[in-house]
């Protein structure tokens, strides 16, 4: 060990880790999350690269090479439906961290620069989804993407311009399923492993927050090896509803996608979506005088940036005081998202 | 040399210099990578008419999908005779619409617009009617061009 230390300083982080501490009260449970968010991270990229030795971006081979992978490579059916059981997970998981920090309020100062990155990684992951969806290029990926690229076009100078972008023309045709393939297996994934490695030195240097009202009596929890015990049997237990779902429901591949075609009866996104999809199904063509897909559009945007702000538009929790308007709003949120899929589904 | 003037640190000198640099060189490059990525416009020869078929196949409430250059096309024909056509693309976020011969209606299911047999949007987010195309028979044979 002295000898790589000599030649790496490796016991540097080493004894900090061994040092480092976890505030220990009746909310810590929810810590376990991102590391959870971190193990599905890392399922994505390796079942993602074994599908990347066998698909073909092309609308000519995309299918047909995952129609392969299915049923002629061996396990090739289970490594797709992990690569796409992980991702609803990982969304999932992802989604409950967030909350988790934002009804906590651990985005008060010092750790604005986690929330940042945190929810940069949170668009990221859902733009992992978004992307990824295309690539077997069947009917219900066809169309989603149809909807998902229309989208932006209703924004005031640069909506064409942005929906030319994304698909790389006018239509989604080879030159989209080349830039998201792009944008899926390398664009996002450099942000993401930049983003989420600066997300977790941020939580090493910082520390995890005490929620506001606590007060520490109970001594903290080493992080080594006790801390790191639990993270392993959350992953554990992560792994294991991965592995179930992914045997027991193993994903299936829709029909070819044919753009002459109509689009299916009852054709929906996938369900972290749906908010959108329910809320655009139900709005008229114009509100005021104005296309609703702008309205939209420009709410979404008001929405983000609002999100990215919260920890300096939380005056009482940066002063350390409870916030209940601001709890109050995520008990909003979370209301409209589960309204809205339910709405999804049942009507 | 006037003693009165500071000299400027060599630091900050070599700092401005590398910031200078870089902006000489990533200013260009992002330049490069931004023209890069707008898809180009390939010429593409388009066709202005398309001929169908004839007039005499097209079978009554029953809708027929084609190709013309990059835009599916759905041409209908009601019970009196009259043949109509339309681009199949929802005006509301682009999917393809589909004739139901029970309500001879165009449908979108992907958020429930509806467009009436002229293509007229009358329920749903969509919101306008769908492009026309313009529909001659020329000695039974059925052509369809732009209105």
């Amino acid at each position: 060990m002295r000898w790589l230390d000599e030649r790496t300083k490796i016991l540097t982080p080493v004894n900090f880790l061994r040092k480092k501490e976890v505030p220990r009260h009746k909310h810590a449970f929810w810590y376990v999350f991102g590391g959870l968010a971190l193990f599905f991270f890392g399922v994505q990229i390796v079942t993602g690269v074994l599908l990347l030795l066998y698909y073909s971006p092309t609308p000519g081979t995309a299918y047909e090479s995952v129609e392969m992978i299915v049923a002629s490579v061996p396990f090739g059916w289970f490594v797709r439906s992990l690569h796409s059981w992980s991702s609803n997970l990982l969304i999932a998981i992802v989604l409950i961290h967030f909350f988790s920090v934002f009804f906590l309020k651990a985005y008060r100062k010092p750790r604005e620069a986690m929330w940042l990155t945190g929810v940069a990684l949170l668009f990221l992951v859902l733009g992992f989804g978004f992307t990824g969806y295309l690539l077997p290029w069947d009917t219900n990926a066809y169309f989603a993407t149809q909807i998902g690229t229309e989208i932006p076009r209703s924004i005031p100078l640069m909506g064409e311009f942005v929906v030319k972008i994304l698909r790389g023309g006018e239509f989604i045709a080879e030159e989209s399923l080349k830039r998201l393939f792009a944008l899926h297996v390398v664009i996002l994934p450099l942000l993401a492993i930049g983003l989420a490695a600066l997300h977790v030195v941020l939580n090493q240097v910082q520390g995890s927050s005490v929620p506001i009202g606590i007060q520490r009596r109970d001594p903290p929890i080493p992080f080594f090896p006790n801390y790191l015990f639990r993270d392993f049997l959350a992953w554990t237990v992560g792994l294991f509803v991965l592995l179930c779902l992914a045997l027991l429901f193993p994903v299936q591949l829709g029909t070819k996608a044919d753009p002459f075609a109509s689009a299916p009866v009852g054709i929906k996104p996938e369900w972290y979506f749906l908010p959108l999809f329910q809320t655009l199904r139900f709005m008229p063509a114009e509100i005021m005088g104005l296309n609703s897909e702008l309205v939209v559009n420009v709410l979404v945007m008001v929405f983000t940036g609002g999100l990215f702000l919260v920890p300096f538009l939380d005056r009482n929790a940066a002063e350390g005081r409870r916030s209940p308007l601001f709890s109050v709003l995520g008990l909003a949120g979370i209301a409209y998202f589960i309204l809205t899929i339910s709405l999804a589904y049942l009507t | 040399m006037n003693r009165e003037q500071p000299s400027i640190p060599r630091r900050n000198f070599l700092s401005r210099i590398l910031a200078a640099w870089t902006g000489v060189v990533l200013l260009p490059a992002l330049y490069v990578v931004f023209e890069y990525i707008i898809p180009p416009k390939l010429r593409e020869k388009l066709i202005e008419s398309l001929k169908i078929g004839k007039a005499a196949d097209v079978v009554a409430n029953v809708a027929r999908m084609v190709k013309f250059n990059k835009t599916p096309v759905m041409i209908v024909k009601n019970d009196e005779g009259q043949i109509k056509a339309f681009s199949a693309v929802c005006t509301h976020l682009g999917c393809i619409v589909e004739f139901r011969s029970a309500d001879r209606k165009f449908h979108c299911n992907c958020h429930g617009s509806v467009f009436d047999y002229d293509g007229k949007n009358v329920a749903g987010p969509a919101p306008r009617p769908l492009q026309p195309f313009r529909v001659e028979i020329k000695q039974d044979d059925l052509y369809v061009s732009n209105s």
